[in-house]
Formats: structure tokens, C-alpha cells, sequence
């Protein structure tokens, strides 16, 4: 089975080996968005969203990935930076439902999402 | 210089060339995805008919387990026992009413583990043991006369054994106990992280073991509720529960 590794030095190197994807040396890098949120805003849906400021009762909404079954076990993270306490953002999916359940109101609260090839699950949250 | 490699959904995988010392792997527009797959454990009725002057004697059927094998099962009704090899289905007569041929037929099918069976009248309702690929339609009803009624296959690898990476959805709860299993990566492969979702009303008791847990080697896990998930992450030497400090516990199938 090929082996395919990235290191900063070498670039990316296949190989024979028993069927690994390495990176090795930085983490996989996405893409990072950041914005305030006052009121509707919907994200990308893939990487890394920082809301840097909220205001009142505001709605993120994470889009369907492209290709729906295919994108399962894309992950997504949003993270408030900032702006404790003037707000509560709810991450809602395209059908607009809520997927956190929990709103995210202060700083460095965030919910990590995956895609399961048909809706978003929240994995994991911190909100405080 | 390092070398920097980056993905976009235009011009795939490329080396930006960009003159800094700080190496990158970008993968830009898009997430990255990983496996999916489905898991179910075959569910299966089967309507027996009567035994009448030993015309169930020698008749036999099989059953898919989705665990790497298939179960023949061979009836005795007023005759010798004639099953060699496969399990013997002894109905206590030439002449026995329909019920109580499927009582027996459910009491053989539980004598072997990998089904639980319960007749109600005329029909036997197996459930498989663990979640596994079957092709129950293939097999049929062979030469027993019996009705089959396939309410599920069964999806997955054989013996319930779970993809380690991405997604794996619990496609169908068929009300009883089914195992599953999932087992360890390598420890350069730490920082994976594997959800599994249940997405089925049913309320057995289907348990994941995990073979290495932060908690406790195994570890199981059970899913018996839709939309109960569990997600971990890979240490590189074992599995841990992915969850906030604060906030809502996400993962909603635990320790039974």
C-alpha cells in the first residue's frame, strides 16, 4: 500500500509502505474566517471560525459541505475570541436547527462539529 | 526554505514556493473528509408451518450471522436425527402444530450465539449478535417451506468490527443486543477523530468495545436511543471521550 508523507523539507513523498497519510512537522493547516456576528451570519463549511464579537442574540449557521456524503467526518470549529458577555450566539445547521445546543456567549467558548455524510453532530462545546 | 504544499479544489496538491523557513500542508477551500460507513445487525422473521406426517423431516434453512459465517439448521420431526455438521431443529414429532414448531425453531436458533430468537405464534423473530454484513435474501428459505421476511440485513465488516476512522452510523437498532468493536491505530495517527451516531429508533442494547480507553481497557459503550453519539479521539496509544470541560457532554452513549 503507498505511504504519502509531508514534511517541510522534502515536500510531499509517496512511498511503499502500509497505507499511511502523515504530515509531519506542522499541523494540517484550514482555512480561518473571522467576523463579528450581530444578528444572521452563516459561515463556511470547513476550517476554523472566529467570532470576534457578538451582539444580542445572534445566529451562525454552518452550511451543508458541497459534497454532502462524500465531506463525512469534515470537521468545523468555531471559537467566540472576544467580546465576553455582550451576546449568545445559537450554531444552527441549514435546516435551522440548533446543533450545539448550548449557546456560545463568551470568550473561548467553542463547539467543534462533524459532518456524518448527512447532518452536522456537535462533538464537543465549551459554553459558559 | 521548507517547502510548502497546499490543496486547493483548483489546482490540487502544489508546492506554493513560498521563500520562508516555516513548513505548511494547507488544505484550502474545502475540509477534509474521511470514511463513512453504516452499520446494522441482520433482523430476520420467519413463519413456520406445521409439522403433518413428518413432512418437516430433513428439510433444512440457513441463517447469515454477519459474522463470518452461515448457520444451517436441519428439522427432526418424527425421524432421525439427520443434521451431521449443522444444528439440529428437533420439532418432537411427525405431527406437531405450527406454534409449537416455531417454539422449537427459536429454541435451536438460541442454542447458538450468534442469535437471540423469540417465537409469537407461528413466527420466529431472529436478531443477530453483532452487526456484520449478511445476505439473508440469497439464502432464502431453502428447502423448510418456511416463510422469510428480511426486516434487515446486516451492514459493516464481519463480527462488528468498526472502521477506526471517520464516521460509522448505526443504521439499525434491532431492539435486542448487538456487539461491535473497535480497535486500536498506530501511534502516529494520534489526533484522530472517530464519531459514531446511532440514526435508528430502536432501543436494544447495541455496545461498542473499545479496546483502549482512557477510562478503562475495554471500554464499552452503548448505543440504544436515535441520535445517541459518541465521539473519541486517538492519543496515539488509546482512545479518549472528545468533550468540552464545561458546557453540555455531547457523547450521549455511555457505559451501560
Amino acid at each position: 500500500m503507498p505511504n504519502l508523507k509531508y514534511s517541510g523539507s522534502k515536500g510531499v513523498v509517496q512511498s511503499t509502505g502500509t497505507g499511511q497519510f502523515h504530515v509531519s512537522g506542522v499541523g494540517v493547516a484550514h482555512d480561518v474566517e473571522t467576523y463579528a456576528v450581530a444578528g444572521a451570519k452563516t459561515a463556511t463549511s470547513f476550517g476554523v471560525t472566529l467570532v470576534s464579537n457578538i451582539t444580542g442574540a445572534s445566529v451562525l449557521t454552518i452550511p451543508n459541505p458541497t459534497t454532502v456524503e462524500g465531506a463525512a467526518g469534515q470537521q468545523k470549529l468555531v471559537v467566540i475570541t472576544g467580546a465576553a458577555g455582550v451576546g449568545a450566539l445559537t450554531v444552527k445547521n441549514a435546516a435551522a436547527a440548533d446543533v450545539v445546543g448550548d449557546d456560545l456567549t463568551a470568550a473561548n467558548d467553542y463547539a467543534l462539529l462533524v459532518w456524518t455524510g448527512t447532518t452536522w453532530a456537535c462533538a464537543a462545546e465549551v459554553s459558559t | 526554505m521548507a517547502i510548502h504544499a497546499k490543496y486547493t479544489t483548483s489546482k490540487g496538491l502544489v508546492d506554493t514556493n513560498k521563500e520562508d523557513t516555516t513548513p505548511e500542508f494547507h488544505i484550502q477551500g474545502i475540509g477534509l473528509s474521511a470514511d463513512l460507513e453504516t452499520v446494522k445487525a441482520g433482523e430476520f422473521a420467519i413463519t413456520c408451518v406445521a409439522a403433518v406426517g413428518g413432512n418437516l423431516q430433513g428439510l433444512s434453512f440457513s441463517l447469515d450471522t454477519g459474522n463470518s459465517s452461515v448457520k444451517k439448521f436441519v428439522m427432526q420431526a418424527g425421524g432421525a436425527d439427520v443434521s451431521g455438521d449443522a444444528t439440529n431443529v428437533n420439532v418432537g414429532g411427525a405431527d406437531v402444530v405450527i406454534n409449537d414448531v416455531a417454539t422449537a425453531v427459536a429454541a435451536a436458533i438460541n442454542g447458538l450465539a450468534d442469535f437471540a430468537a423469540a417465537s409469537n405464534a407461528a413466527v420466529v423473530t431472529v436478531k443477530n449478535a453483532k452487526v456484520g454484513l449478511t445476505d439473508q435474501l440469497s439464502l432464502g428459505a431453502e428447502t423448510s417451506g418456511f416463510t422469510f421476511v428480511i426486516t434487515s440485513e446486516g451492514a459493516g465488516s464481519q463480527g462488528g468490527v468498526l472502521n477506526t476512522t471517520g464516521v460509522s452510523i448505526v443504521g439499525h437498532n434491532h431492539g435486542g443486543a448487538a456487539a461491535m468493536s473497535l480497535a486500536d491505530l498506530t501511534q502516529n495517527q494520534a489526533g484522530t477523530i472517530k464519531l459514531i451516531k446511532q440514526v435508528h429508533g430502536g432501543t436494544g442494547s447495541f455496545d461498542v468495545t473499545i479496546l483502549k480507553h482512557a477510562t478503562s481497557s475495554p471500554e464499552v459503550k452503548r448505543f440504544d436511543a436515535n441520535n445517541e453519539q459518541l465521539s473519541l479521539i486517538w492519543l496515539g496509544d488509546k482512545w479518549s471521550d472528545v468533550k468540552g470541560k464545561t458546557g453540555t457532554n455531547k457523547n450521549t452513549a455511555t457505559a451501560p
